[in-house]
């Protein structure tokens, strides 16, 4: 008697097959685990690694230059283009998320969070001077990102340099940023001659990326240059007629323009607080920092001033009620004041900005700055529409 | 019967029939189903067990003993270092084999202090033959690719220049090693082979800031026998310094802070990263050793919570002060 349904037991027939093979392949594969691979152990995973959801990888071949970089300019074998005086003393290294730390170790935490993505590297040598020099090329997302990395890293008087939108030199090394990228070269030794040849690859690969132009950041332009700047360009009568109280101030304010930086996580501990600039001061000679941080509309930047206050009264900031931060009243505008650990901070907002001054020696210098930015902000604030 | 119907009883028997199969295959699942994971270690090194060890090359007699030399010239601190501590001899023997674990990590001129300085090793090694020891090792696992390290650093000449055997860490030299009371080094492969014979251990390392634990000296140092992605363990970077404090007793600790790295650490990058601190720490307890280092770079213990940790686990005091060290200038 033949079958009553041929055709689908064909069918079924077919796709146990199919399953049978699934399974003696899965059945086959995982015995062959290569014990080279480390992992997690078990204890690690459940603690949440952020190495959890990816598995080992190689860490540099020259066959796996990240497009991030590329550039149909680059030498042969090399990063970026080269000068006749320079060749490659290392294959092209790539790196990414998962593979940093392998590079730069524990300084990968300062990149990672910061929207890094990818990482080019290779060293160079002189062709005829025995010293050589190490190119990272950072693909950190965003031009922000960029100056992020490449603020908070940065090393006091250094000498600028006039190739890139922020860049500086070094004895040894020169750091830039071009577009999202972040770039460092750093030499063997201190050198000139090093420095020069570390500019002008730095130029290659600029000119090798056009389409990347300097990007206006808005919020480091708000930071007021302070009173002994415009001081500098006034006259008596000017300074005293601009002083509200008709009392000679003697208070003196002036910023490090060298010290803007961007925090973008985390910002002064505070999980709730990112994408914030900070800028250096000194008020009579006394450091001092204020900051500013653009949000998404002033609600949110008032929420986020009182929040800010309440994360530092948990740690144990007391409330200044006395703190008067001058024509705040007359704006509108809500100061919150505490000391902690014997600073000042002060917070405000300000239209869509979120801002203030912290590591205040005393009251009366934090309330000077505050005023200062909080001026500033207005001024922005009323020139929008 | 037509082909296109069948009636209630093969509806049923096709029925049963298919959940019988579904109920097999799922059940065939569930058993091969290994929530845990291969035992990846366990299975990598089938053959050998985590019994291992290592010894506690401490000398009791010399414990306790610190001595600080300011100068700016390695040799001449180093050796006015190791005299104020008793001198070579009490620490290195005649037929003694040496292990230097140094800090290579990174591919790196020594000018940037990022590693140990050759100039350094060089000296030590010398000093180690001269009181008599049969051989010096020079041992790392580094961050970068190891031949470069060894080479820019300028370890692998000093090295061989001084005699010693420079020791690279392949993976046939790491066997799985499980500390006891750990919480991170369970069945971790950890370099061995260079450990071979050994009586004497010295670990040196550069005062360097450290983006993740506040400070890189000695403690850290043993980091470098570490194989593996042990890059996971930065999420917890005070309790692997503390285990590494409890799994690694050197001889001596050389802590160089002739020139330290004050930011950007740990690879720095620009000499303008580092300070003339001129000073040189020599010591048999790591943890006081550390502690008189992290003033080098404007710290307290308290502000490197690695050290507190180590020193409640018994692996030294950071009070360095109550040990009297030797303190001179050359």
């Amino acid at each position: 008697m033949s079958h009553p349904y041929p055709r689908s037991s064909a069918v079924g027939i077919a796709i146990l097959g199919i399953l049978v093979i699934i399974a003696v392949t899965i059945f086959n594969q995982q015995f062959k685990f290569n014990p080279a691979v480390r992992v997690l152990s078990e204890s690690t995973i459940n603690e949440g690694s952020m190495l959890q959801k990816n598995s080992d990888q190689k860490t540099e071949s020259s066959s796996e230059t990240s497009s991030s970089v590329e550039s149909k300019t680059a030498s042969p074998g090399a990063i970026v283009r080269l000068t006749d005086k320079l060749a490659p003393l290392s294959p092209p290294e790539h790196f990414d998320e998962v593979t940093l730390s392998d590079k730069i170790d524990g300084k990968a935490e300062l990149y990672l969070p910061s929207g890094f993505k990818s990482m080019e590297c290779q060293r160079f040598k002189s062709v005829n001077k025995d010293i050589w020099f190490e190119m990272f090329i950072y693909d950190m997302g965003l031009p922000e990102n960029a100056f992020s990395v490449f603020s908070r890293q940065r090393r006091d008087n250094v000498k600028s340099l006039d190739i890139a939108q922020y860049a500086y030199q070094t004895e040894n090394a020169i750091f830039l940023t071009h577009g999202h990228f972040y770039v460092e070269m750093i030499a063997s030794a201190p050198s000139s001659d090093a420095v020069m040849w570390m500019v002008d690859l730095a130029k290659a690969f600029i000119s090798d990326h056009p389409e990347l132009s300097p990007k206006k950041m808005d919020v480091p332009d708000l930071f007021p240059a302070g009173n002994e700047a415009a001081d500098s360009s006034q006259g008596t009568e000017e300074k005293e007629a601009g002083n509200s109280s008709g009392v000679a101030e003697t208070i003196k304010t002036a910023l490090d323009k060298e010290s803007i930086t961007l925090i973008t996580t985390d910002v002064f501990g505070f999980d709730k607080l990112d994408q914030v600039y900070t800028a250096g001061y000194k008020v009579n000679g006394a450091a001092i920092s204020a900051f500013i941080s653009k949000r998404g509309s002033h609600e949110e930047a008032e929420k986020l001033a009182s929040e800010y206050i309440g994360f530092l009264k948990q740690f144990g900031g007391s409330a200044i009620d006395t703190a008067k931060v001058d024509k705040a009243d007359d704006n509108g505008v809500k100061i919150h004041a505490v000391e902690i650990m014997d600073t000042v901070e002060i917070v405000f907002s300000v239209g869509q900005f979120l801002a203030g001054v912290r590591e205040g020696e005393d009251l009366r210098s934090a309330e000077i700055l505050a005023s200062e930015v909080m001026q500033s902000l207005l001024k922005e604030s009323s020139n929008k529409p | 019967m037509d082909d296109k119907q069948i009636n209630r009883r093969e509806f049923l028997t096709r029925s049963i029939r298919t959940g019988i199969g579904v109920a097999a295959a799922g059940t065939a699942g569930y058993l091969f189903h290994d929530s845990k994971g291969p035992d990846l270690h366990a299975m990598a090194y089938e053959s050998e067990s985590t019994a291992w060890s290592l010894p506690d090359f401490s000398i009791r007699s010399a414990s306790g003993k610190i001595a600080v030399v300011h100068g700016d010239k390695r040799e001449s601190a180093l050796n006015a270092a190791l005299k104020a501590l008793g001198g070579i001899e009490t620490f290195i023997k005649k037929g003694d084999v040496v292990l230097i674990k140094v800090n290579a990590a990174f591919a790196a001129s020594p000018l940037l202090c990022a590693t140990t300085h050759p100039d350094l090793l060089a000296a030590m090694i010398k000093s180690c033959y001269q009181a008599g020891a049969a051989k010096v090792r020079v041992t790392d696992n580094p961050i970068n690719d190891p031949a470069s390290c060894f080479l820019l650093t300028g370890i692998e000449a000093a090295s061989k220049e001084s005699g010693a055997e420079l020791i690279m860490p392949r993976e046939e030299n790491f066997a799985p090693l499980t500390l006891e009371n750990a919480k991170l080094i369970i069945k971790w492969p950890v370099l061995k082979k260079p450990f071979e014979k050994v009586t004497k251990l010295i670990s040196m390392a550069p005062v360097k800031d450290h983006h993740r634990s506040g400070a890189s000296m000695t403690l850290k140092n043993g980091y470098g026998l570490l194989g593996g992605r042990r890059n996971i363990f930065h999420q917890d970077i005070n309790t692997i310094i503390t285990e590494l404090a409890m799994m690694v007793k050197p001889t001596l600790s050389i802590l160089d802070g002739i020139n330290t790295m004050m930011t950007n650490g740990p690879t720095g990058g620009s000499l303008s990263d580092l300070k003339a601190t001129h000073t040189l720490i020599a010591g048999t307890d790591p943890v006081a050793v550390d502690s008189y280092g992290a003033t080098l770079l404007g710290k307290s213990h308290r502000d490197l919570q690695y050290l507190v940790q180590a020193a409640a686990a018994g692996a030294g005091t950071f009070n360095y002060s109550s040990l009297k060290p030797a303190i001179l200038t050359i």
